[in-house]
This record gives C-alpha cells, structure tokens and sequence, in this order.
C-alpha cells in the first residue's frame, strides 16, 4: 500500500526527530525574520499619529476660510485625506490585532491575505491620490501666509494641477509598463487567497 | 516567580512535543540549515505565545496551531515553493553528525509531501500523525465532517503521487 509507505517514512522521520532537542534563541536572525506583523503595526500607528495631525490642521485651516472658495475646498481636500489615513490604519491595525499565531490556522492565514491584499490596495489609492495632493498643500501653505493663492494666481495652480495629472499619467503608464514588486505581492496575495478557498473547497471556514 | 514557573512549564511542555516542532520545520524548511531556524523559530513564538495558551486545553493542539502559522509564515517568506526534506532529509543532526544512512522511505515521502500545497502539507503533516479528527478540526479551524472530506481527498491525491496514476484514471478504476 503507497500510503503505508508514507506512514513508514514517516515513522521514520518521527523517530529521528525524537533525538532532536529544541534549542534557544542562538542565532539573533531567527529572532529577526519572525514577527512579520510587527513593522506594519508600528507604521499603521505612526500613520494614525499623522492623519489626525493633518486632520486637525487641515480642519481647522477650511473653518478658518469658510469664505474663500479656494482654500476652503483645498482644506476640505486634505481634512478628509487626514481622516482617510486613519481609517485606512485603524483598520489594518484591527486585522493585525486579530492575527496572533495561535489562532486556527486557515482563519489566521486568510486573515493575513486578507490584510495583505488591503495594504496594497490601500497603497495604491494613496499613491495615485498623493500624485494630487501637494496641490491643496500649496495652497495650504500660501493660506497660513495669508495669501489666497487660488483667488490671486489661478494659473499657478491650474499649472500644479495639470503637473499633478502628468504625474498620475507617468504613474499609471510605468505601473502598466513595469512589473513592480507591489504587482507581485497582490498577485501572492490572491494567490494565497485562492489557495486557502480550494483548500476549504470554497465553503467557509 | 510566576514568569519563572510559566517558562519552566512550557519549556517542559516543550520538551514533551518537541517532536511535531521538528516535524512542522521538516515539512515547510528548504534544507538542514532553514530547518534549524524554523525550528527555533517556532520555538520561540511558542514562548512569546504561551501567555495566552489555555491550559484546560490539550497542548498539542495549541502547539500545532502555532507551529503551522510560523511554518506556513516562513513558506510565504521564502515565496518560492519550499523544497520539502530533501535527501538530506535529518540525516545529520546539529553539527553534521551523522545518524542515519540516507533512507528510501524518506525520500518517498518528501517527494509526496513536496508535490503538496502548503496548507495541503499541514493536512497531511497532521494525518500522517495520527492526529484525531476532531483536534485536526481544532488546529486548522474547520468542522470535523470537512476534515474527514479532506483528508479522503488527501488521500486519494497522495495515492496518485505514489502511482503516478492520472486523476482520471483513478476514478475510472476507483481507490484502493
């Protein structure tokens, strides 16, 4: 019988590693390539820490300019930037929190690939929105200088703007032309989505 | 003191199950060098873990959760397909001394566990334990009647693998 086979093998494997004895942290590198989750929750705070001092800046800065157009849609632009950096790392920190190792295995790894594929997802979108953002900072900056630059220089802005939009084209052109290590990791991503789904034959967990 | 007595407790608890530690970093290391890291790896998150490990609960099935999410982690590091065992597979131990000849049922094995889906490998690293289906049902987080479906699949795909036969052919002729 072929799995009698296997199970021989096996047994075999079971009694060697029986001889084996588990050792301490010895190598510095093994303490180093574990906690992967690690880095992504420092940063998701970091960024949290960001968003709600842009928030508040950018909030307080459009209440302050209720009545010029420009810099009230500029802080407007970045009040919800702010916030949607929150959101965006409240919410990856939540499914971090929720991946701890002894968790089942298949609802720990989806909820892994589930968080891996947000975060590209998620960077993508702030990469494409960040192509524009720098715009309603100028004119943010002007405004704490008390220049309203939207009312005072239009085409300088039109100018930033249409820069801002051959960024974004720069942007989609390369991303379509270059096979980024970004387009790897979602494929990694799905791929390990799909596996977990043929694994449970598609049913839930 | 309670530090010390909880570490004292699960470095014996440790000791005791040692064996599915190895067995995990087997199934999911490249070669003898990526095991030994894999292996204390594991051992290492079991420490950082072992806080929120329920003693009211079996402790190999908390040992196996833990050592299949770093071997699965470690498998999506290394993003290639690991290649499982090896030829070398354990025999040397730490060191480079020799225990063992090389051995044909190994290899068998790490043929058919190499041909394997990660997940698949920790389904089969727990059946070829003997693991029973309802503590499978517990490590992998699925109900026991999808453990068994599985594993009958497992089985018929590693029967195919020992045969070379072609999924096709096995169900016209049906499994052994």
């Amino acid at each position: 019988m072929e799995l009698d086979e296997l199970k021989a093998g096996w047994a075999e494997l079971d009694r060697r590693v029986a001889m084996l004895e588990v050792t301490g942290a010895r190598h510095g590198a093994a303490a180093a390539v574990r906690a992967e989750l690690r880095p992504l929750r420092w940063g998701q705070s970091v960024q949290i820490v960001f968003g709600l001092m842009l928030a508040i800046a950018a909030g307080s800065f459009w209440f302050d300019h209720r009545d010029a157009p420009g810099p009230l849609v500029a802080g407007l632009l970045l009040h919800a930037y702010g916030i949607a950096m929150i959101v965006a790392a409240a919410r990856n920190l939540v499914l971090a929190a929720n991946a701890t190792e002894d968790a089942p295995v298949l609802a720990l790894q989806q909820r892994v690939a589930v968080l891996r594929a947000w975060r590209i997802r998620e960077g993508r979108w702030f990469g494409v929105v960040g192509c524009f953002m720098w715009v309603p900072m100028i004119v943010w900056a002007f405004g704490l200088l008390g220049v309203d630059i939207v009312a005072a220089r239009p085409w300088f802005v039109g100018l930033n703007l249409l820069t801002a939009v051959v960024c974004l084209g720069a942007y989609l052109v390369v991303s379509r032309l270059v096979r980024t290590p970004e387009g790897g990791a979602v494929r990694r991503a799905r791929e390990r989505l799909d596996e977990i789904a043929r694994f449970t034959g598609g049913g839930a967990l | 003191m309670a530090d010390e007595e909880r570490r004292r407790r699960c470095d014996a608890l440790l000791h005791e199950h040692r064996r599915i530690v190895f067995k995990v970093a087997a199934v999911y290391a490249r070669n003898a060098a990526d095991r030994q890291d894999l292996a204390q790896d594991i051992a290492l998150q079991v420490w950082r873990s072992f806080a929120s490990y329920d003693a009211g609960r079996p402790f190999s099935t908390w040992l196996y959760r833990v050592a299949l999410n770093v071997g699965l982690s470690h498998a999506r590091r290394e993003r290639e397909k690991p290649a499982m065992l090896g030829a070398d597979l354990l025999d040397a131990m730490e060191g480079g001394t020799p225990i063992a000849e090389p051995d044909e049922r190994l290899a068998a094995l790490a043929r058919a566990i190499d041909a394997l889906e990660p997940l698949e490998r920790a389904l089969a690293l727990l059946y070829l334990d003997e693991v029973p289906y309802a503590e499978i049902a517990g490590v992998l987080g699925l109900s026991e009647t999808n453990v068994g479906t599985r594993i009958a699949r497992l089985k018929q795909r590693l029967r195919r693998q020992m045969t070379g036969t072609a999924p096709d052919e096995e169900t016209t002729h049906g499994t052994r």
